[in-house]
C-alpha cells in the first residue's frame, strides 16, 4: 500500500507540476460553469440537475485527457522501463497512477463545489434546497469518473503515443456513455444488457439521490476490469 | 517473464469472472439508501402504515411485457422494487405476482396475431387475443411501444398495467405511465379497498354555491376518486345529514339563513370538519362580469377566530390572462399579467395541506386574518407576495385595465388561507343553556379543523391546474384526518424554486463568479507555484 501511495503521490504532484492539470481542469471548469449557469436562471429550479446532467459528458472528453499521458509518455520516455526495475508490483504502479487521476478528478468535483452552494443561497424564502441528491450526484460522479479513469489508463498503456492513447480512450468512454442510447434501435433481447452496462444509466439512479448497491456494483466492476486489463497490458510490456 | 504474465492472464480473466458473476448476483439481491430529505424513494410511513394494518390477503398482479425497451424497462424495475417493499412492509398480506401477457397465449391467439388484415387507408390491424380481450374487460389497457424487430422499427402492444384485488373487490392501475406517483396511487387503492366504509364530503348548496356538474365537475371528479361527494341542502333543518363526514362550502352567494348557519356550527361542535373558500365578489371568467356575493358567514367564522376582509388582493407576481389584440390586420393572443390572480410560488406554515406545494392560483381573493381565541390553533396556509395590494369597492377588474399609470400602495404579503383546529366555542353558545327542543352544542367534542380561504373560484374547472388539484385534495384528506397521505403527496411537488426577485447584479456576479472566477483562482494558483518553483530553482543553482 505504501509503494501504492508513494506512485499516487509522484503522480499528483507532477499532474500540478506541469500545465495538464490547468488547462484540463480550467476546461472542464469552464464548460461546464457556462452550460450550467447559462440555463440555470431560464429554469428557476434550485437544483443541480442540469449539472449533473453534463458533467458526464464532459468526462468522457475529460477523464482520457487525464490519463492519455499516464502510461503512454512514460513508455515512450523510457522512464516505464525504470520504474518497472523497482521493488514494484505491476499493479501497485497501475493503482498509483489511478489514485494520481482520480485525486485530480476530485480536485476538479471540490472546485464545482461553489455550484451548488451559490444555488443553495439563492434559493426562494419558504422552500428548502434538497441536499441529498447533490450529495449523491458528486459521489455518482466520482464512481462515473473511476470507471472511466480505469478504462482511459488502459488506453494509455496501450500505445507509445499519447495522442493515441486519449482517442482510444475517448471512443471507449463515449461508447460506454452512449451505448443504452441506441439501446432503442436494438433488438429486445440485446437493449436490456446495452442499458446495464451504461455508465449513464446507473448514473442517473446515484444522481436522483438513491444509493443502489446494483448501480455501486456496476462502477466498481467496470474500474476493477479497467484497472486488471491494464495491468496486464503492463505485464505484456515487461516482458 | 512468461510466467509473470500467464498470472496476470490469469488474475484478470478470475476477477472479471468473479466481478460479472456478483453483479449478475447483485440483480436479485441489492439494497437501497435513500440520501433524498424526503425520502422520496423510500416507502413511506403512510404506505407501511396501510401495509401493517392489512387484515385479509391483498393479491396484486402486474401484467408486465417482458423485456420492453428502455425507458419502459426502467419502469418495470421501479415497480418491481416498489412492490418487494410493499411485501415486506405488509409481512405477507400482500402477495404479488409479475405477468407477461404473452406467456398466457393460447395456440389460437398466436394464430390470430400472424393474421394481420389491412383497412381501406393501408394501415394493418389485427384481431385482439384472448388474453387482450381479457385484460381489456379489466381495464389493463395496451400501450404502442416503438421495437425494433427485424432489423425493421415496429410498434407493439405491450402492458404496463396493475391489478389489485381484495375479497370480491378489485381496483386497476390501467397504465404505469409516471413512476413518481406511483407509490401514492397504489397506496390510496390499496386503502380504497381494505377500508370499512368510504367517507361522504358534503358539498353545500341552495344558495348560489357554483354546482358540481356545473363549474365544480374536476373537484368532484378528482374527490370522487376517494370519496363519495354529495351535495347538501339544508333547508329548514337545523342539522348536517349524519351521514356527512367532511362538509365544503365553496362560494355561496346569497345569505345563509339562520338555521343554516346554526347546522354548520352544530356540525363543527359534533366534531367534524369543514372548509369555506368565500367570495366578497365572484367573477364570471369568460366576460370578467363582477357580481357582488353576500354569504353573511362572516360572524361565524369570526366566532373560530377567522376575520374575513373585504378588499381583493391583487399582486404582481400574478397569473396571466389571454388577450386578443389587433396588430395590423391580424388578432393574436397575447398573454398578459392578471394582477387579481395572485400566483403563490410556494404555500406557508407547517401543516400537511400545505406542506411542499407551489404554484397555486388564487383568483378574485380577499385577505383572511387569524385572531384564534384561546385553545385555537391557527396556521396561515397561503400569503400574497410582497409585492401585493388590497383594492376596494368599487373593483375594477378589467383585465384591459392600464395599470402604466397606477402606483398602488404595496403592502403585501397578506394572508388569503387560513387553517384553525382545536376546541372551537359556538356561535350559538348562548343558546345552548335554552332548552331548545334539539339540544345545541356550546362547545365543540373532540378537534374539529376548519379551512378558510378568501376566494372559491380556486376550486373552478377554469383554474384547477395540477398545483391547485393537489392543494384541494390535500385540504379534503386534512379534514378528513389522512395526513399520512398528504406528507407522501408532496413528495412529488416539492421542487424549490430560485428566489424570484434577485436583481441581474446578484444573477450575473453569481454567473460570472462561477464560471470565470473559479477557473481563473486555478490559474493563478498555478502560476504562483511555477514562478515559487522557478525561484527555488535559480536558488539552487547559484
Amino acid at each position: 500500500m505504501g509503494m501504492t501511495l508513494a506512485v499516487a503521490r509522484r503522480e499528483f504532484k507532477s499532474f500540478f507540476n506541469s500545465p495538464v492539470a490547468y488547462i484540463v481542469l480550467g476546461g472542464f471548469l469552464l464548460t461546464s460553469g457556462w452550460l450550467y449557469f447559462s440555463t440555470l436562471f431560464v429554469a428557476g429550479q434550485a437544483s443541480l440537475r442540469g449539472f449533473f446532467g453534463l458533467a458526464p459528458v464532459l468526462f468522457v472528453v475529460f477523464v482520457p485527457a487525464v490519463t492519455m499521458r499516464l502510461i503512454a509518455e512514460e513508455r515512450k520516455s523510457g522512464t516505464l522501463e525504470l520504474l518497472l526495475t523497482m521493488p514494484l508490483h505491476d499493479w501497485q504502479v497501475v493503482t498509483g497512477k489511478f489514485l494520481a487521476a482520480l485525486g485530480m478528478v476530485g480536485v476538479g468535483l471540490l472546485l464545482t463545489l461553489p455550484y451548488p452552494l451559490s444555488v443553495a443561497a439563492l434559493t426562494a424564502e419558504g422552500a428548502s434546497f434538497d441536499w441529498g441528491p447533490v450529495v449523491m450526484g458528486y459521489v455518482g460522479l466520482l464512481l462515473m469518473a473511476s470507471s472511466f479513469l480505469a478504462i482511459g489508463l488502459w488506453a494509455s498503456a496501450l500505445s507509445r503515443n499519447q495522442i493515441v492513447g486519449f482517442i482510444v480512450g475517448l471512443v471507449l468512454c463515449f461508447g460506454f456513455y452512449f451505448i443504452d442510447k441506441f439501446a432503442v434501435v436494438l433488438p429486445q433481447t440485446l437493449s436490456e444488457l446495452l442499458q446495464y452496462l451504461s455508465v449513464d444509466y446507473h448514473f442517473e439512479n446515484i444522481a436522483r439521490g438513491v444509493l443502489d448497491s446494483r448501480d455501486v456494483l456496476f462502477y466498481v466492476t467496470l474500474t476493477g476490469v479497467g484497472l486488471g486489463l491494464t495491468t496486464r497490458t503492463l505485464s505484456n510490456v515487461r516482458q | 517473464m512468461r510466467k509473470n504474465t500467464l498470472n496476470a492472464t490469469v488474475l484478470l480473466l478470475g476477477i472479471t469472472g468473479s466481478l460479472i458473476l456478483l453483479n449478475i448476483l447483485g440483480l436479485r439481491a441489492f439494497t437501497r439508501l435513500d440520501f433524498t430529505r424526503d425520502k422520496a424513494y423510500t416507502l413511506s410511513e403512510a404506505s407501511r402504515k396501510a401495509m401493517e394494518e392489512l387484515e385479509d390477503p391483498v393479491t396484486v398482479t402486474a401484467y408486465f411485457t417482458d423485456k420492453l425497451p428502455p425507458p419502459y424497462s426502467s419502469n418495470a424495475r421501479y415497480v418491481r422494487d416498489l412492490l418487494e417493499e410493499y411485501r415486506a412492509a405488509s409481512k405477507g398480506k400482500l402477495s404479488f405476482e409479475f405477468l407477461d401477457p404473452m406467456t398466457q397465449e393460447t395456440d389460437a391467439d398466436k394464430e390470430a396475431k400472424r393474421e394481420t388484415k389491412r383497412d381501406i387507408f393501408g394501415r394493418s390491424f389485427r384481431e385482439p387475443t384472448s388474453v387482450e380481450r381479457e385484460l381489456a374487460q379489466e381495464g389493463v389497457q395496451p400501450v404502442e411501444v416503438r421495437v425494433v424487430e427485424d432489423d425493421q422499427v415496429q410498434t407493439k402492444r405491450a402492458y404496463m398495467g396493475i391489478i389489485l384485488k381484495h375479497q370480491e373487490k378489485k381496483e386497476v392501475i390501467p397504465v404505469v405511465a409516471d413512476t413518481q406517483t406511483l407509490e401514492y396511487d397504489f397506496t390510496t387503492l390499496v386503502r380504497k379497498l381494505t377500508r370499512p366504509k368510504t367517507p361522504v364530503i358534503g358539498v353545500l348548496q341552495g344558495h348560489g354555491e357554483p354546482g358540481l356538474q356545473e363549474k365544480l365537475r374536476r373537484l368532484q371528479q378528482l374527490l370522487s376518486q376517494l370519496y363519495e361527494v354529495r351535495p347538501v341542502e339544508l333547508g329548514e333543518g337545523e342539522r348536517v345529514d349524519a351521514a356527512v363526514d367532511a362538509l365544503l362550502v365553496i362560494g355561496p352567494k346569497t345569505a345563509l339563513k339562520p338555521n343554516e348557519l346554526k347546522a354548520i356550527d352544530q356540525f363543527l361542535m359534533g366534531g367534524k370538519s369543514a372548509a369555506f373558500f368565500l367570495d366578497a365578489i365572484q367573477v364570471d371568467p369568460r366576460n370578467f362580469e363582477p357580481s357582488d356575493a353576500e354569504h353573511g358567514l362572516g360572524p361565524l367564522l369570526a366566532t373560530y377566530g377567522v376575520k374575513l376582509g373585504d378588499q381583493l388582493v391583487a399582486d404582481a407576481r400574478s397569473g396571466q390572462l389571454s388577450m386578443q389584440e389587433q396588430r395590423g390586420f391580424m388578432v393574436i393572443d397575447v398573454p398578459v399579467p392578471y394582477p387579481f390572480i395572485p400566483l403563490l410560488a410556494q404555500l406557508e406554515g407547517d401543516s400537511p395541506v400545505s406542506k411542499g406545494i407551489g404554484g397555486v392560483l388564487l383568483p378574485f381573493t380577499t385577505q383572511v386574518t387569524l385572531q384564534p381565541p384561546e385553545g385555537v390553533q391557527g396556521t396561515v396556509l397561503a400569503k400574497s407576495s410582497k409585492t401585493s395590494w388590497l383594492e376596494s369597492k368599487p373593483f375594477n377588474i378589467n383585465p384591459r385595465r392600464d395599470w402604466r399609470e397606477e402606483n398602488p400602495t404595496v403592502g403585501g404579503p397578506y394572508p388569503l388561507i387560513v387553517q384553525v383546529s382545536g376546541k372551537l366555542k359556538s356561535h350559538f353558545a348562548e343558546e345552548a343553556s335554552t332548552s331548545a327542543p334539539v339540544p345545541v352544542l356550546a362547545e365543540s367534542q373532540g378537534e374539529p379543523r376548519v379551512i378558510v380561504a378568501g376566494g372559491s373560484s380556486a376550486l373552478w374547472d377554469d383554474f384547477m391546474g395540477s398545483a391547485n388539484q393537489a392543494f384541494l385534495l390535500n385540504v379534503a384528506d386534512w379534514l378528513l384526518l389522512d395526513s399520512g397521505l398528504l406528507n407522501m403527496r408532496a413528495r412529488g411537488y416539492a421542487g424549490a424554486p430560485l428566489d424570484k426577485d434577485l436583481t441581474d447584479g446578484t444573477r450575473n456576479a453569481v454567473k460570472y463568479g462561477n464560471v470565470l472566477g473559479i477557473p481563473f483562482l486555478l490559474t493563478a494558483f498555478g502560476l504562483v507555484r511555477w514562478r515559487m518553483r522557478e525561484a527555488r530553482r535559480a536558488r539552487v543553482t547559484v
